[in-house]
């Protein structure tokens, strides 16, 4: 009688190399700690505190009596709102012919900011935003913007959003009233031009549009309160209409994410203001997970995906190759709700394991068609391999994988050893490191990609289009332009495609400089790459991690 | 919920990062070191005592997890001497001493970066082969061959998927202490271990 003995997963594999590795250091392996004899002088100037960022290292930050931190974030704030207004002033060129043509007018940007007092924020009063709710025909827009949702179930008829003229938000703040804000904590309130500031500022996370032309900032929109910061946004093709979701982030840290509401934002380019409704659509309460949102082109319904009874901070993703680890799994699954916001009906489909391959707070997790197909990023399981599935939601809804038809593969091997399109491909293996977007015109999955480093450290990145109905590499753009160290802070990802994905915007690495290679967001359309002006660093830590951008 | 699964799925795994010493002890040494008196440019007269402190109990892992990263421990060795030095250097200017290990950790893996990039600088200046590779004879002698392979496979995967794997599967670390070690998400740390646990198997010829 023979016995098999079962070939270790991977992850054992993993640790018992590198814990073989280590072992070359004896329990008492450590030489004696060596210190300076003492700090030199001079080498930090006094008055000056360092506070640790994580990567990027340690950083000098003034030393000065606490109030001013408030202060100042007050009057930057105070800085922005007037700068807003000088630009909402000014006339908007059009996107240049070359180069940025082709991208939408308009983005949107996730970006943190002081905010004052503990946990309030300058935003706008009840009776302010009571213009812009709702319409009497019962949709998903709530009769209370700062309450709670009042529709724990979507209408069964009527729109959830109701085209209203609503006042402006924030910006152009010469137009609109003036911002307030509640009390803080200690119920200590000091006037800073138009705002009123209270003492104790704390992080926020702002929504800001921007020109893609210029990167002038155009609006800003702030979460109403509870809710301190947007954490994810999606847009519709006309760049003008987005959905944003607010977090009650006064709850939330690592291991909790704090409740989460969505709120439709319609943005108006000619009066430059902003109106944000909520949606009635119930919310995502702080014991689940908001992993990602995608709203259509036409705008018109809005998918969810949402881990119940998962924290912001749990695990779930990684060890599925080990066999059964999957079911092992105990996050519950995933729930992909689709929204229509203008009849008011939702359907659900769930898939396991909880999670969406989201990676940056789920941004692009989901893509849509403007035929109806949702597509939607899987990590992969014992069953089911990763990569993107496209969901038909004029289908009932059921579960995620059964129905969702699978269209390309993140995981499996992808040999391209013959000139895709514009550009020859050298063969390698290669594989995706983000998330693959679904273009508008359902033909096209693309997907950043990287072939694994010939050297180590050293990494090819490129754009890959897959074809939606057969998975098959179609084209490959930019490949091979630059071979070099993947450090942190080198990001790859497709952040928007036009219907066909001959135009993409993506967040790549720029030339290299002085400090070296680092990621910015761009235009490419073919092999040509057109950096976006103005635009944030892909690779800056807000407070939900990296800056997103919404296109 | 997450360490009983973790602990279920790896029984056999100790902490190779576990400290030896007993938290409280810890924590008072760095309560001694308080940088909250200290915001002048002199060195805290507590900092060496809460700085060799945090050696005698983390040391031994760091250099491990260096060793890890770099293939090498005189190198190894180095990094983490540099990662105390700076954090002693900066004592008197810590915001909060109690994530005094996440800094070390997280100076450790920049240490453990600049190193790899300064050998790819000089095999590219010298021509020669791949610089993740170096690793003494010693040290491969003792490593046994499917060890190996495994090995040099994740030195060619990218730096943010190699320490990802490193911290989860050999530090045993959650995905919340790696993300602030690594300064990326939480969400980001599970998009990127995925990845890199999809690439390693290609890279071995492994089916997932």
């Amino acid at each position: 009688m023979t016995s098999v003995q079962e070939r270790p997963s991977l992850e054992d594999r993993i640790s018992a190399a590198t814990r073989a590795a280590a072992s070359v250091v004896p329990d008492d392996g450590a030489p004696p700690l060596r210190l300076p004899a003492a700090r030199r002088a001079g080498r930090v100037p006094a008055g000056v505190r360092l506070i640790w960022t994580g990567q990027r290292g340690w950083h000098g930050r003034p030393w000065v009596p606490r109030l001013a931190a408030p202060l100042g974030a007050a009057a930057a704030i105070v800085a922005v709102i007037a700068a807003s207004v000088v630009v909402a002033d000014r006339p908007h060129a059009p996107l240049p012919a070359s180069g940025l043509a082709g991208a939408p007018r308009y983005y949107l940007e996730l970006a943190s900011a002081y905010t004052t007092g503990a946990g309030a924020n300058v935003s706008m009063s009840s009776s302010d935003m009571t213009a812009s709710s709702p319409p009497a025909t019962g949709g998903l827009v709530s009769p209370s913007p700062t309450g709670p949702a009042t529709a724990s179930s979507p209408a069964a008829s009527g729109p959830l959003v109701s085209p209203t003229t609503t006042a402006p938000l924030v910006s152009p703040p010469a137009t609109g009233p003036a911002t307030t804000v509640s009390p803080g904590a200690n119920g200590q309130a000091t006037t800073v031009g138009q705002s009123t500031v209270s003492m104790g500022a704390a992080l926020s996370q702002l929504a800001v549009i921007r020109d893609t032309a210029t990167g002038a900032k155009v609006a800003t929109i702030r979460p109403q309160r509870p809710f301190d910061a947007f954490v994810t946004a999606t847009a519709a093709a006309d760049d003008r209409t987005f959905v944003l979701a607010a977090r009650d982030i006064t709850k939330s840290d690592l291991s909790s994410c704090g409740r989460t509401r969505l709120y439709l934002a319609g943005f108006n380019p000619a009066s430059r203001q902003v109106s944000l409704s909520p949606l009635a659509i119930p919310e995502v309460p702080a014991t689940s997970r908001l992993d990602a949102i995608a709203l259509s082109p036409d705008g018109a319904r809005l998918a969810v995906a949402v881990a119940p009874g998962q924290s912001c901070g749990s695990s779930g993703a990684v060890p599925y190759s080990s066999p059964g680890a999957a079911k092992s799994h105990q996050g519950g699954p995933e729930e992909v709700s689709v929204y229509s916001l203008t009849s008011g009906t939702v359907k659900t489909w769930q898939g396991s394991p909880a999670w969406l391959d989201g990676g940056q707070a789920g941004q692009n997790a989901m893509s849509w068609a403007t035929n109806g197909t949702l597509a939607f990023n899987y990590p992969g399981s014992r069953d089911y391999q990763a990569g993107v599935y496209l969901l038909n939601t004029d289908d009932p809804g059921g579960s995620l994988l059964a129905v969702g038809q699978f269209a390309a593969s993140a995981d499996a091997p992808l040999q391209i050893g013959r000139s895709h399109g514009t550009t020859a491909v050298l063969p390698g293996h290669w594989t995706w490191t983000g998330n693959g977007v679904l273009t508008p015109n359902g033909q096209t999955v693309v997907a950043p990609l990287q072939r694994p480093a010939q050297q180590a450290g050293v990494a090819s990145p490129a754009f890959g289009e897959f074809s939606a109905l057969t998975g098959q590499p179609v084209r490959m753009l930019w490949p091979e332009r630059s071979s070099q160290p993947l450090s942190l802070g080198l990001y790859y990802s497709v952040v928007w495609t036009n219907s066909t994905g001959s135009v993409l915007v993506v967040a790549a690495p720029a030339a290299r400089g002085k400090a070296g290679a680092r990621s910015v967001y761009g235009v490419l359309r073919g092999n040509r790459f057109t950096p976006i002006p103005g635009a944030p660093s892909p690779g800056t830590l807000g407070l939900f991690g990296n800056t997103a951008v919404v296109f | 919920m997450e360490l009983g699964i973790e602990q279920a799925r790896f029984p056999h795994r100790a902490d190779a990062l576990a400290a030896p010493r007993d938290d409280a002890r810890l924590h008072a040494d760095l309560l001694a070191g308080s940088p909250i008196a200290s915001l002048n440019n002199q060195v805290n007269p507590g900092a060496e005592g809460a700085v060799t402190a945090l050696y005698e109990a983390h040391a031994v892992g760091l250099i491990r997890l260096a060793v890890v990263m770099l293939g090498n421990r005189q190198a190894a060795e180095d990094v983490v001497q540099e990662a105390f030095c700076g954090l002693y250097r900066r004592w008197g200017q810590l915001a909060e001493p109690e994530r005094a290990l996440f800094y070390l950790r997280a100076s450790v893996l920049n240490g453990c970066r600049s190193e790899l990039r300064a050998r790819l600088r000089n095999a590219r200046r010298a021509a020669r082969t791949l610089p993740g590779s170096v690793a003494s004879a010693e040290d491969l002698a003792l490593i046994a061959a499917e060890h190996r392979e495994v090995l040099a496979a994740m030195r060619r995967l990218p730096d943010r998927q190699r320490e990802a794997l490193v911290l989860r599967y050999f530090a045993d670390l959650g995905e919340p202490e790696i993300a602030r070690s690594m300064g990326i998400t939480a969400g980001t740390v599970k998009s990127t271990t995925s990845r890199a646990l999809a690439a390693l198997a290609r890279l071995l010829g492994e089916a997932r």
